[in-house]
């Protein structure tokens, strides 16, 4: 059981925006949608949920097209930071509404969720500031019974504590009752510990798709005298280069040779999944070629 | 009916049925209250007639324009829909079982009204206030039996309304294709450029004393069921119950197809 999308492309007044999509989002699995704006996150999600069809390519759930399927649709969620609600209406009542299209919806928990943010039940929707909307879709997709959460932005607007109160009710959630959460986020380092899998999507297309510790295995920063750091990186898929104070460093991204010696004066380590999307997403050309 | 379109009808419904009680309430409230308030405050108590009132509403025009507007409106239901995992066409069949539910249910209420109040308070019998009713045309066409008059009558309004509500669906629908920008636009210039060629074609027309009409006569004689010497109240409403119903299909079919390509909007 798993989402496929293939081959899935998708182009706004002539622009593309999704070139050629192929990927598989499997069951149980926390991942993590990273790319600069405008790279089709958004586009892709929707494309996803059904929200707006893809011009060519599909998406499919067990086989099955997600288009016109309300098993399917049922069986996911979109939190994201366009406002389907109904704005007059008062949270309680759309957690009603929502139990009524989502048979299983957890209100219990949704009502304690909302106690634990301070979310008042009988405010109007419309007359929510932005944290507290976006606090609100967090409520409800981590109360409805399905497979398949998808969080575009999930933490825009909130502060600290409750980002914080976020990831550990999305944690708790998980261990409850595994789903398959795809995280798209600007907020790298926040969910850097909580994601599985990466997606990282650049010029509109996939250019990392892997699992975070197999992929930060093969992400280097290797620093010291530019000589000697230039010397030793020679040839390999450099991505990225920093200079501080006589110090070089310079992001690799692929296997090391290990037949060459590393001198006394480099030093050589991993970098954090920030480091490694700024270098890639900086450096779209010189990288897309060699990443995958 | 799956689960999912039971859910969807059920909800659509109760708040259709929501907006239509409100509806009945706004109009009570500016045609009955707020003139019985400025004949308190103006001490013109005695010449108001709250029975006159009562007896003056215009039920049935005040149903097929709410069908029409509530069908229009497209977009926001979509939008709530699709958040909640229902797809566009569970939208479009539970839209359409609402207006048929509705349209009886409506019908209903405007039959008791104006059989039960407006008709006798306007010293009509009830053959005769059918006579004036968008049936009068087929008044008599069954025969002398009240009652299957009565319910011929019914069934043709209903159709009416739905043929209406049929109508805003497959204008709500298209429009929601577009921006708000371009909604606007079509909204002034389609009546405008409609009008225009009317115009034009009319005065085309008029140029030719000769041309023979009779062909256009007769089939709009077909379409409203008009027998040769027959009077009002005896016309044939077959046809026209018939070309209703396709009507409606027709504008249902289209309004389905507009709503497959509905999208959110970025």
């Amino acid at each position: 059981m798993s989402i496929e999308i293939k081959g899935v492309h998708q182009a706004f007044h002539g622009k593309v925006v999704l070139d050629n999509l192929n990927l598989t989002i499997e069951p149980n699995k926390i991942y993590g949608l990273l790319g600069r704006n405008g790279a089709g996150k958004s586009t892709l999600l929707n494309i996803i949920s059904d929200r707006v069809p893809a011009r060519s390519g599909a998406v499919t759930m067990d086989g099955q097209s997600v288009h016109e399927n309300n098993a399917a649709l049922g069986n996911l969620y979109l939190m994201s930071e366009v406002n389907l609600y109904p704005p007059r209406n008062k949270v309680d009542q759309l957690f009603k509404k929502t139990a009524n299209f989502y048979g299983g919806f957890d209100t219990a928990y949704a009502h304690r969720l909302a106690g634990e943010f301070g979310l008042d039940l009988n405010a109007r929707f419309g007359k929510l500031s932005t944290g507290y909307r976006s606090i609100f879709k967090l409520i409800i997709a981590l109360c409805v019974p399905v497979d398949y959460v998808f969080l575009d932005e999930p933490v825009l607007g909130l502060d600290a504590n409750h980002r914080d109160l976020f990831y550990q009710e999305l944690l708790s959630a998980y261990g409850e009752r595994p789903r398959t959460f795809v995280i798209s986020t600007h907020l790298i380092e926040e969910v850097a510990n909580l994601i599985e899998h990466v997606f990282v999507l650049d010029d509109h297309r996939i250019i990392i798709n892997g699992d975070v510790s197999d992929v930060l295995a093969k992400a280097y920063a290797i620093s010291g005298p530019q000589a000697d750091v230039d010397r030793y990186t020679a040839g390999l898929n450099i991505i990225g280069a920093d200079h501080l104070a006589g110090i070089a460093v310079t992001y690799v991204y692929g296997t090391l040779d290990n037949s060459r010696p590393i001198p006394d004066t480099v030093q050589v380590a991993n970098q954090d999944l920030q480091k490694l999307f700024i270098n890639l997403t900086n450096t779209t050309k010189e990288v897309s070629t060699n990443v995958n | 009916m799956s689960t999912k379109l039971r859910a969807t009808t059920r909800y659509l419904f109760l708040e259709q049925l929501k907006q239509l009680g409100q509806g009945y309430l706004a109009l009570l409230v500016i045609f009955v209250i707020l003139p019985l308030l400025v004949a308190l405050v103006t001490g013109n108590i005695t010449n108001f007639n709250l029975l006159k009132t009562v007896g003056n509403f215009s039920l049935g025009a005040f149903l097929a324009l709410f069908l029409f507007i509530l069908n229009v409106t497209t977009y926001d239901v979509f939008k709530l829909l699709i958040q909640n995992g229902i797809a566009r066409r569970t939208y479009w069949a539970a839209r359409v079982i609402c207006l048929v539910v509705l349209s009886v249910l409506g019908e209903a209420i405007v039959g008791l009204y104006y059989y039960g109040v407006y008709a006798p308070m306007h010293n009509l019998t009830t053959q005769r206030a059918l006579s004036q009713t968008a049936y009068s045309l087929y008044a008599d066409f069954l025969g002398k039996n009240l009652a299957v008059n009565l319910l011929a009558g019914a069934v043709f309004s209903i159709i009416l309304y739905i043929l209406i509500g049929t109508a805003g669906m497959l204008i709500g629908s298209f429009l929601a294709l577009f921006s708000k920008w371009v909604q606007w636009l079509i909204i002034i210039i389609l009546p405008f450029a409609g009008f225009s060629l009317l115009m034009v074609g009319i005065s085309n027309v008029s140029g030719y004393s000769n041309y023979d009409f009779s062909g256009v006569e007769a089939f709009f004689k077909f379409l409203i069921g008009y027998p040769q010497n027959a009077t009002a109240g005896l016309f044939n409403p077959t046809v026209p119950t018939i070309t209703l119903l396709l009507l409606s299909a027709v504008m249902a079919a289209l309004a389905y197809y507009c709503s497959q390509h509905l999208k959110i909007k970025q």
